[in-house]
């Protein structure tokens, strides 16, 4: 009988390979999970960073091409082209010239231009133009001292169309009048929502402040009976009707889209306008549309009525125009103009001084530990927060050395900010030329300088070109360092001292000061094509080198 | 007949490294004198101290004598007018950066010739000289970087010829060309010693028996052996050299 | 690529040629001055061939030289190497015919004074087709012309015939058990004797030239 058990050693091998086995199988799962959770994470980071980015830049470019706003207004959205104004009897229509960029206007608007009240277009529509009405002489009521008077609606034609920014009214039989001509047919809003008092008043805290559309057809249609699901008051909504075959009537038919007999049950029929306003005046709860101009003396108060406005923001006019106060009207030619100034100037301070010190640090300079103090020096200045440039070029340039806030204070900052940065990438393109290349310009008797200007510069031009060009993106960009020091002013510059805004300063103040929310996102889409551009550019040179 | 350059107990030094010792030699005019050995025997070192490229390197000391044409390079030699009479063709085709005409003309136009007929019958007469003229003459313009790495090479060449030397040298002109390259270059060469005295440092054995009239072989900063170049390829005095030309060592 | 290259060695192996043409043409000069010796039993002549013999063995030994120095500085590789392979196995062939002119001069030198038995016919005749044989053979390694070595060792027959026609001529005088005759006979046989050597030599450069050209050996 032997000692040892042989079966059972066999067994006992079987059972080692086997968890040797296992013990790689889980190895190489464990492994394969850790490549996995690798991979998510990397294709996670990498498809977050990618969305961010195109989550700011698309929404910067769709806010830059299409304006987008909510409106909060006394009048309803809803417009017409033929409406009774009480100039005229009967209907009218308004005509403008079509250099004029306007797509609808309110009554108010259409009033106060008559009036002669602003006496440009730039409250508007924000075009610098000067405002021509014109009006028939049979017209009732007064306007202001530019209004002109035509014995005939041809002649109001004829004279809008030839003068950009007239505009006129002719009653609406006469609308063929402005066919093939440089006219342009402005639809009136003159609807506002007119509710008894008792629905704008304080109840628990809620005080209704608005309506949309969506409420509006509601109400109408009698689907909505309680101001409580409008956010109001409890209290029970009063539909009043104007009386049947009035303009009012038919916007209101129009508006809930439905025939009269399927209107709100509970609505209160009219006969006359009188009735209508006293109806609204006296019935708890009451609502309707009422003409904007009847509102004030009829004593009737208005709910505000909130709808969305889109249309195209970023248009070329935008570019080409001049600002005019602050910006709010007109384009950005000017900016554009001192942005362009800025960079030239700042290209012309920076790249000779940046060269030069490349080529001393590169060629000339003893390779020892000032040199390398003055490479931490350059690298460290190209980390410090923009604005502490401006911090100091506001103290430096600005007031120690009297240059004033103006173009020189402003692009020696700059300058000295974009410094390292030329620098920088001056050095490599010029280590990066061959040895070879000096060695066969100073065999041939060349001097040193010469070598250099000759040789070396322009080997190294491209990679020296693809610095400038970067550091251009950066300045174009650059808000801060400009803040203390180039002064906000948008008319073209005259000379070096002058105040200039430029595009980053303008995208600034036009947010800053609240102007428009439209000139900032067209201001921001134009700076981001700019530097697109910048860098796309230095892209090129760059392939083109290596 | 007299030499062209006379070096006379030239010893170099890059900085505590002692790269020559004591190298004595003549260089005959009209002849291509070729310089072999290991690397680091000190035969480019020897080559860049005759038109004083090593001033360019930090720490180098020379002492001894470099006459050439009797005047002592190392005294009050005009390093200017030196190199444009001792010219210089490197390792690797190095054209400038710009045009061939531009590449050729770069040299008389440091020494001051402006004038634009002179300057065009320079860089024709240039590329004539160095055999390139046919190929390239209808692109002049265009750049010199856009050429093959032989025609790079003659143009560099050409580059030289141009500040009108008297003396050319080649630092292993072809050890970065393909053979059909090389042998052009080889017969330029032949056909240029006819006008220039070459000294031509070479890692190729057989290149120097092809194209040079008298070797020098360098051995650790000591020249070992100079003579005709039949008498050192078929019957060296030195062991040494017969062990490097025959391929024993090195 | 298609402009030459390699200028210099091409030179050196014209010029290699043009030098084993011209001892050729010292080795053709010195039969002919031979033979005319003989012909004309002028011993001054013949002693002229034996002097400048010298000049032809210098000849091959500087030609020697020369293919070594050109093997060792131009490494000359494929039809070029063989070129000079076949150059240095001709020279000495050519130096070897030079030795048979002089060999013959020596014959005249001793025949200058006797009378032929018999005007003397195969003996020039065959030096003058050995001549125009070694010129041609010469011709054909310049050119490297294999179709004409061929054609060149193919008339070494007829220095055979001419050989062997002498020989049975010669037999006749030999049976006649004059002493005089027999050893004039005997000369004149080894000087034939000669010359078809010399024809063989020929033969044997025409081989080379079929080297130099295809790389391969041939027994013509």
């Amino acid at each position: 009988m032997s000692i040892i058990n042989l079966p059972a050693i066999d067994s006992s091998i079987d059972r080692l390979v086997e968890i040797e086995r296992q013990k790689s199988n889980t190895n190489y799962e464990k492994a394969k999970r850790r490549n996995l959770a690798a991979n998510v994470l990397l294709w996670g980071s990498a498809a977050l960073t990618l969305g961010i980015l195109l989550y700011i830049l698309g929404f910067i470019l769709y806010r830059g091409f299409r304006s987008d706003n909510i409106i909060e207004s006394d009048f309803i959205d809803s417009s017409g082209i033929s409406v009774p104004l009480d100039w005229h009897d009967g209907d009218s229509v308004l005509i403008v010239n079509d250099k004029t960029r306007l797509k609808e206007i309110n009554l108010r608007d259409l009033e106060s231009l008559l009036n002669g009240k602003p006496d440009n277009w730039g409250n508007i529509n924000s075009q610098d133009l000067d405002v021509l009405p014109y009006m028939l002489s049979s017209a009732k009521g007064e306007f202001g001292k530019n209004t002109t008077y035509r014995e005939s609606p041809s002649e109001i034609v004829s004279s809008v169309a030839s003068q950009p920014g007239a505009l006129g009214l002719i009653p609406a039989s006469f609308l063929s009048l402005t066919e093939n001509k440089d006219i342009n047919i402005i639809p009136v809003k003159m609807l506002s929502v007119g509710v008894n008092p008792s629905v704008l008043e304080i109840e628990n805290n809620i005080k209704l402040r608005y309506i949309d559309r969506k409420i509006l057809r509601k109400i109408l249609r009698g689907e909505l009976t309680n101001w409580q699901e409008a956010a109001g008051r409890d209290m029970p909504v009063r539909l009043v009707l104007p009386p049947p075959g009035s303009f009012e009537w038919d916007a209101l038919i129009e508006i809930a889209g439905v025939s009269s007999e399927e209107l709100a049950q509970s609505a209160v029929g009219t006969s006359s306008f009188d009735e209508f306003y006293s109806k609204i005046n006296s019935t708890p709860g009451a609502f309707g549309m009422i003409r904007n101009d009847r509102a004030e003396e009829n004593n009737i108060k208005l709910l505000s009525y909130r709808y969305r406005q889109t249309g195209a923001n970023l248009q070329w006019w935008f570019l080409f125009e001049e600002p005019k106060r602050a910006g709010r009207v007109g384009g950005i030619s000017t900016i554009v103009l001192n942005t362009i100034y800025m960079v030239l100037l700042t290209v012309l301070f920076s790249t000779p001084i940046g060269i030069g010190a490349a080529v001393y640090l590169t060629e000339y300079a003893k390779q020892g530990t000032l040199v390398k103090m003055l490479r931490l020096g350059t690298e460290t200045l190209a980390g410090i927060p923009s604005i502490i440039f401006g911090l100091f070029g506001f103290i430096v340039f600005v007031g120690a050395m009297h240059m004033g806030i103006g173009l020189l204070s402003g692009t020696l900052t700059l300058t000295l900010m974009i410094l390292p940065t030329i620098i920088r990438t001056s050095e490599e393109a010029i280590k990066g030329v061959p040895r070879s290349f000096s060695a066969g310009s100073l065999a041939l008797g060349a001097g040193k300088w010469q070598t250099i200007y000759k040789v070396v510069l322009p080997a190294a031009a491209p990679g020296i070109l693809t610095g400038v060009i970067l550091a251009i993106g950066r300045a174009v960009g650059e808000t801060a360092a400009l803040l203390f020091t180039m002064g906000f002013d948008y008319r073209a510059v005259k000379n070096l001292s002058t105040s200039a805004r430029v595009l980053s300063t303008h995208l600034y103040q036009l947010v800053k000061e609240g102007i428009s929310f439209d000139r900032a996102f067209a201001t921001a889409t134009i700076l981001i094509f700019i530097v697109l551009f910048v860098n796309l550019v230095s892209t090129r040179l760059i392939k083109r080198k290596y | 007949m007299r030499s062209k350059l006379s070096i006379k107990e030239l010893d170099f030094y890059y900085g505590d490294f002692k790269a020559l010792h004591k190298v004595s030699m003549e260089i005959e005019p009209n002849k291509v004198t070729a310089l072999i050995g290991p690397s680091g025997c000190g035969k480019s070192t020897l080559l860049k101290t005759l038109n004083r490229m090593n001033d360019l390197v930090a720490g180098s000391v020379v002492d001894g004598t470099v006459l050439y044409d009797g005047d002592d390079i190392y005294g009050k030699y005009d390093i200017i007018q030196l190199r444009k009479k001792i010219g210089m063709v490197f390792q690797s085709p190095n054209p400038f950066a710009m045009s061939i005409y531009d590449n050729i003309a770069y040299g008389p136009r440091i020494h001051g010739i402006k004038n634009k007929k002179v300057l065009d019958r320079i860089v024709e007469k240039s590329l004539r000289q160095a055999a390139i003229w046919e190929e390239i003459k209808n692109r002049l313009k265009g750049p010199a970087l856009g050429l093959s790495g032989g025609q790079q090479q003659r143009l560099c060449i050409a580059r030289v010829l141009a500040v009108e030397p008297d003396v050319i040298l080649m630092d292993e002109p072809t050890s970065a060309l393909d053979p059909v390259s090389t042998s052009r270059i080889e017969d330029l060469i032949d056909e240029l010693k006819k006008e220039y005295t070459i000294i031509i440092v070479t890692h190729n054995m057989q290149q120097a028996g092809r194209i040079s009239d008298s070797t020098a072989f360098f051995l650790n900063g000591y020249l070992e052996e100079m003579g005709a170049t039949e008498k050192i390829f078929f019957n060296p005095d030195s062991k040494k050299t017969e062990d490097y030309i025959s391929g024993k060592f090195g | 690529m298609s402009t030459k290259t390699r200028i210099h060695f091409t030179n050196v192996m014209e010029e290699l040629n043009k030098e084993i043409l011209m001892m050729g043409v010292y080795v053709e000069e010195a039969l002919k001055k031979a033979i005319d010796a003989l012909k004309n039993q002028d011993v001054n002549l013949a002693e002229e061939v034996i002097k400048e013999d010298e000049r032809i063995n210098a000849l091959e030994i500087e030609l020697f030289d020369k293919v070594a120095i050109v093997l060792a500085t131009e490494q000359p590789v494929a039809t070029d190497l063989r070129h000079l392979m076949g150059a240095i196995r001709i020279i000495t062939d050519l130096e070897r015919a030079g030795d048979y002119a002089v060999h013959i001069a020596e014959g005249a030198v001793r025949l200058a004074g006797e009378t032929y038995l018999t005007p003397l016919r195969q003996i020039p005749e065959a030096g003058d087709e050995a001549r125009q044989m070694l010129r041609d053979a010469l011709t054909a390694f310049v050119n490297s012309d294999e179709g004409l070595a061929r054609e060149v060792a193919a008339r070494d027959d007829i220095l055979d015939k001419l050989h062997k026609k002498l020989l049975k001529k010669m037999l006749k005088y030999m049976n006649k058990d004059d002493e005089a005759d027999i050893e004039q006979a005997t000369t004149l046989i080894s000087l034939a004797r000669f010359l078809e050597r010399l024809g063989d030599h020929v033969t044997n450069i025409c081989e080379w030239v079929i080297y130099s050209k295809t790389g391969e050996h041939v027994e013509l």
